[in-house]
């Protein structure tokens, strides 16, 4: 028992865990770019897409998931007895920033959990002037459409659209590139507008619980990073 | 050896290549109307300017291998020049997609990461050849500060693909590629606290391992694969 705690706490684990995840990730680099089932695997929850791709496409995420798991359980049980080794208040920053920073990563790994559940991207082509059901309890209609530049190139593009909620108003709202707009959950994002054969927008409905958990995460994990980077840079003989 | 006077007479012609690349990049964006950071000719010249500055503090803080240093780094960087001389300019307006600062963020400091990991390898060769620790515990700060820098521009790229695309993670082969060398970069980090590692010649040479991970990341992806990055 003390022998299998001994080798999840240890840095060598960690090392050796990074590496296989590495290799793993070498072979979906090179798996990936020729196999058509991975068309699909932006559209779908990630476990979703597991479930119905073949094992041959799949076994390198599937690895990497279960490779991920004992990081998960390493970076812990580390991280405690971290802490719980080095308790002296005056090295705090030099003991709790790397802890910040796996808390941070671990989040990360929350967050693709979560995405990985319950995740979905819905691609509509809505034509302006129709209503269009996007799920129950929201519909969207282009109100107008404006775009800059030729029409095979748009620099600028934005759409005035309306909404409808379960209480029967309609409301407006403006889309463009990289400014949606989020409602009940859901982001609404304008991906391309087209004048031919009529003017309508292609909009993507997007669904990302994970999101949230990244953002802290990332938050955390750069926290972590600066304050370690400041402690070694002017001392690369501090342990941490 | 390199007398002292040779030495700085080189220096002062390395900073003003710096300058004039500093120089270039300023008035290209000006006529561009944005950062000039699309393509291959804009992006090489920007990874030749990263390099060729952050070899500029380490410079100052080196005692032994300065010549050593600075003209490996007049080398790599002269090659991205001519390579970025001689690579197709985009001189197109900026697709709507790309224009919003996160973009602009992200693709900064992944080139400036790019910067200092090509230092890093450098040290890492310098320490090969010389085996000065000085050399060695300048590598591992100029990595540590290019995985500070190198994150924050996937958590930026995360930050402007969920503004854009609706997610902040796309299973693509740039992405995928990305992790690979935040991984190595994490492992080099995590191996650096092994003794076995610490005190020979193995973390150095997986600093200078990554670089051409990075190179791989930056060039080989968005050359050879389709993805959301390319060329």
């Amino acid at each position: 028992m003390i022998k299998i705690y001994n080798i999840i706490k240890s840095l060598r684990t960690t090392n050796i865990l990074l590496t296989l995840l590495i290799v793993l990730f070498i072979s979906g680099a090179v798996v990936m770019p020729s196999n058509k089932a991975f068309d699909d695997i932006n559209s779908i929850s990630l476990f979703k897409w597991l479930d119905k791709t073949p094992y041959q496409a799949s076994w390198w995420l599937q690895g990497s998931i279960l490779i991920l798991l004992f990081l998960t359980l390493n970076t812990i049980v580390c991280s405690i007895e971290s802490i719980l080794k080095k308790r002296d208040k005056r090295q705090l920053l030099l003991t709790i920033s790397p802890q910040i920073i796996h808390i941070g990563f671990l989040f990360a790994l929350v967050a693709h959990l979560v995405n990985g559940m319950s995740s979905y991207h819905q691609y509509l082509l809505i034509q302006q002037g129709r209503w269009t059901f996007v799920k129950p309890g929201l519909e969207l209609a282009i109100k107008d459409i404006e775009y800059s530049g030729d029409p095979r190139f748009m620099t600028d593009l934005k759409a005035d659209i309306y909404y409808n909620l379960q209480d029967g108003k309609v409301y407006t709202e403006t889309i463009s590139p990289n400014n949606p707009f989020f409602i009940n959950g859901l982001g609404i994002y304008l991906q391309r507008i087209s004048m031919y054969p009529s003017p309508s927008a292609s909009i993507e409905v997007s669904h990302e619980p994970g999101a949230i958990w990244a953002f802290i995460g990332a938050l955390l994990f750069t926290i972590g990073t600066v304050a370690m980077v400041v402690l070694k840079m002017r001392d690369d003989s501090i342990e941490t | 050896m390199i007398s002292s006077l040779v030495l700085n007479l080189y220096l002062l012609a390395y900073t003003i290549f710096v300058l004039i690349q500093g120089g270039y990049i300023l008035s290209r964006g000006m006529s561009l109307g944005r950062l000039p950071l699309v393509g291959l000719h804009d992006t090489l010249i920007f990874l030749s300017f990263s390099t060729a500055l952050f070899a500029l503090p380490f410079y100052k803080v080196i005692k032994k291998g300065r010549g050593g240093l600075l003209i490996s780094c007049s080398f790599i960087s002269l090659f991205f020049t001519v390579a970025g001389t001689f690579s197709r300019k985009v001189e197109t307006p900026l697709p709507a997609i790309l224009k919003t600062f996160w973009f602009e963020l992200h693709v900064v400091l992944s080139f400036f990461s790019y910067g200092l990991f090509g230092i890093g390898a450098i040290l890492g060769i310098l320490y090969l050849i010389q085996k000065n620790r000085e050399l060695e515990a300048l590598q591992y700060r100029a990595v540590l500060l290019g995985y500070l820098i190198f994150s924050l521009s996937m958590i930026f790229g995360g930050i402007w693909a969920y503004l854009a695309w609706g997610t902040y993670w796309l299973w693509t082969p740039k992405e995928l590629w990305t992790v690979m060398l935040w991984l190595v970069l994490t492992l080099y980090l995590h191996l650096r606290y092994r003794p076995w590692w610490k005190k020979g010649k193995g973390i150095a040479i997986v600093g200078i391992i990554l670089y051409f991970v990075v190179l791989f990341t930056y060039m080989g992806v968005g050359l050879l694969m389709k993805s959301s990055h390319s060329f």
